[in-house]
C-alpha cells in the first residue's frame, strides 16, 4: 500500500469524522430547539387562561393584554427551523412575549383582589414553573448552539460546514428589557 | 460553645412551620437527663475496673518485650519455645478480652441512647418523623440509579422516616461491601459507607438525571461511555470541577440543576463532611449518596457530662439541611407539568 494512499485514507477519515459531527452538532441544536417549542407551546396553552381570569379584574390593562394576545399569536405560529432569519424572528418574539407576560404578573400585584384569587395563584404557580422549564431549555438550546457555532466558525470543520451547506444558529437571548439595570428607588419608593 | 450554629429557638419542622425546641426538650428530654448521666458514671467505673487488668498486663508485656530484645535477641534459637512468648500470648488474649469488655458496655450505653432520646428528638419534627437504630432498608433495587456501587454485602443502621410538606424522606446509615480477588487473597472490601437518603414525593420526573463525582478528564470520558445516558454540559465552572452530570433529558436536568441547587448540595455535603456527594433524580424520587467514613447519628462522648444538647444541635442542623433540599428543588410541589 502506497504512502499517498495511507495520507489520502487519513485525510478522508478526518473528513468524513468532521462531517459527521458537524450533522450531529447540527441535530442536537436543532433537537434543542423542539426542546424550547415544547416549553413555549406550555405557556402558550396557559396564557388564555391567565388573560381569562386577569381580563375580570385589570379595566386598566387592555393594551397590555391586547399585546400579550398579538405576541402569543406569532409564537405560535409555524416556522422554518432550518432558516436562521425565521429561528431569530421566533425566538425575539417568544423573549418578547415572557416580558410583556412578566410586566402581567408585576401589574397583578396592582390588583389585590385579583392576587388573591386562588384559580390566579395556582395559574401565576404553573406559569413560574413553565418559565422555568423554559430558561432550561434555552440553556441546553444556547449550549447546543455554542457548539454548532464553534464547529462551523473554526478551521478545518468550517470549510465541510460551507460544502454541505451548514450554517450557524442564533443564539436565545433575554429580551433588552430584562437586560436593563433595575432601578431600585423605583421599587422603593 | 457548641460546633453546631443553629437556633434552638426557631427550628422548622414537618409542615414547614418553626417552633421553639427549648420548651420541648425541657418537656420530652431534659427528664432523662438524670437516669442517663447515672448510667454514664456507672460505665465510668466499669471503664475504670477493666482498664486496671489493662494497665498491669500492657505493663508485663512491655517489660517481657524489653527483656527479650536486651537479653535473648542473639539467641533466636533459646527464645523460640521460650516460655516468655506463651505469656505474651496470654497477655494479648486478656488486653483483647478487657478491649472487648470496655467496647461492649460503651456500645450497649451507646445504644441505649439511641434507642430511647434520638427517637424523641426526631419525634420533635412531628409528621411521622420516627428514628430507629435498626433498618430493613435494602439498596438492591437502586443499582440502576448509577450512584450505587455494585456490592455483595449490605449493612444498615440508624434509620430515619418522615415526611417535609408532604414528600417522604428516609435515610440510612449504609456500609456495602464487595468481595475482591479469589483464593487465599480473597476479602470484602468496602465500597459504600455514609448515608443513603431517599425523597419520594408526588412530582414525576420524565428522564432520568444521575450528579456524580468528578473523575477527572479520562474518567468522565469513560464514565459517558459506560452511562446509559448523555453528558449534561453545566455553565457553572465551579460545579463542572467538582460534578458529572449524565441525563437521559437534557432540558429536565437543567430544569433541576440550578445554581441554587448546586449550591445547596455543596452546602448538604460541607454539613455532614461527605467528601463526595452523588444523587439520581428517577421516576417519583431524588435518591441522595453521603459517601463518609463518619459514623452519622451516633451519642456524642460518653464520657463527658451528659446533657444531650450537641446531639440535638446536630440532628437538627442536619435535618434543616435536608427540609432546604426539598424546599430549593420544590419537590413538595405537583402542578401536573
Amino acid at each position: 500500500m502506497s504512502t499517498s494512499f495511507i495520507i489520502i485514507l487519513i485525510i478522508c477519515g478526518i473528513g468524513y469524522y468532521l462531517y459527521v459531527s458537524l450533522v450531529q452538532k447540527k441535530n442536537k441544536a436543532k433537537e434543542a430547539l423542539s426542546g424550547i417549542d415544547v416549553q413555549l407551546k406550555k405557556r402558550a396553552d396557559l396564557i388564555p387562561n391567565i388573560l381569562k381570569i386577569a381580563q375580570k379584574f385589570m379595566e386598566h390593562e387592555k393594551e397590555l393584554l391586547t399585546d400579550i394576545t398579538e405576541l402569543r399569536a406569532q409564537v405560535t405560529k409555524d416556522y422554518d427551523r432550518e432558516q436562521k432569519a425565521e429561528v431569530e424572528e421566533h425566538l425575539k418574539a417568544a423573549e418578547m412575549l415572557a416580558g410583556k407576560m412578566g410586566k402581567l404578573m408585576i401589574a397583578v400585584e396592582d390588583y389585590p383582589d385579583l392576587k388573591s384569587d386562588q384559580t390566579m395563584v395556582q395559574a401565576q404557580q404553573t406559569y413560574n414553573e413553565v418559565e422555568e422549564h423554559i430558561a432550561a431549555s434555552r440553556r441546553f438550546y444556547n449550549s447546543a448552539v455554542t457548539e454548532l457555532n464553534n464547529a462551523v466558525e473554526i478551521f478545518p470543520s468550517s470549510v465541510i460546514a460551507k460544502m454541505i451547506k451548514i450554517s450557524d444558529m442564533p443564539f436565545y437571548e433575554a429580551d433588552e428589557a430584562s437586560k436593563a439595570p433595575v432601578d431600585a428607588d423605583q421599587y422603593l419608593k | 460553645m457548641s460546633k453546631y450554629n443553629v437556633s434552638l429557638e426557631t427550628v422548622r419542622v414537618a409542615d414547614g412551620s418553626t417552633r421553639s425546641f427549648i420548651e420541648y426538650k425541657q418537656t420530652y428530654i431534659d427528664p432523662h437527663v438524670n437516669e442517663f448521666e447515672k448510667n454514664r458514671l456507672a460505665l465510668k467505673s466499669k471503664v475504670k475496673m477493666a482498664f486496671v487488668p489493662l494497665t498491669i498486663v500492657g505493663g508485663a508485656i512491655a517489660l517481657i518485650f524489653l527483656y527479650l530484645l536486651i537479653f535473648l535477641e542473639n539467641n533466636a534459637a533459646e527464645t523460640k519455645d521460650d516460655p516468655y512468648v506463651f505469656t505474651i500470648i496470654g497477655c494479648v488474649i486478656i488486653l483483647i478480652a478487657a478491649g472487648g469488655y470496655i467496647q461492649y458496655h460503651t456500645n450497649k450505653f451507646r445504644l441505649k441512647i439511641k434507642d430511647t432520646i434520638f427517637p424523641r428528638i426526631f419525634a420533635f419534627f412531628g409528621d411521622g418523623f420516627s428514628y430507629k437504630s435498626t433498618s430493613n432498608f435494602s439498596a438492591r433495587t437502586l443499582r440502576h440509579t448509577e450512584i450505587i456501587p455494585d456490592f455483595d454485602r449490605e449493612k444498615y443502621e440508624d434509620d430515619i422516616n418522615g415526611h417535609y410538606k408532604g414528600v417522604d424522606i428516609e435515610i440510612v446509615d449504609a456500609h456495602l461491601r464487595k468481595w475482591k480477588n479469589s483464593g487465599k487473597k480473597r476479602k470484602l472490601k468496602t465500597v459504600f459507607k455514609g448515608l443513603i437518603i431517599t425523597f419520594q414525593m408526588h412530582k414525576s420526573f420524565k428522564g432520568q438525571t444521575v450528579i456524580t463525582k468528578d473523575s477527572g478528564g479520562l474518567g468522565n470520558w469513560l464514565r459517558g461511555k459506560l452511562s446509559k445516558y448523555d453528558t449534561v454540559r453545566l455553565e457553572d465552572p465551579k460545579f463542572e470541577k467538582i460534578f458529572e452530570v449524565f441525563s437521559s433529558d437534557q432540558v429536565e436536568a437543567r430544569y433541576l440543576l440550578t445554581t441554587a441547587f448546586m449550591e445547596r448540595l455543596l452546602k448538604l455535603s460541607d454539613t455532614f463532611g461527605s467528601n463526595s456527594i452523588q444523587c439520581c433524580f428517577h421516576g417519583q424520587n431524588l435518591l441522595i449518596t453521603l459517601s463518609t467514613y463518619k459514623n452519622f447519628f451516633e451519642p456524642k462522648s460518653v464520657y463527658s457530662k451528659l446533657d444531650f444538647n450537641d446531639d440535638c444541635r446536630s440532628i437538627i442542623a442536619e435535618m434543616s439541611q435536608i427540609f432546604d433540599m426539598i424546599d430549593t428543588l420544590k419537590l413538595n410541589q405537583n402542578i401536573g407539568l
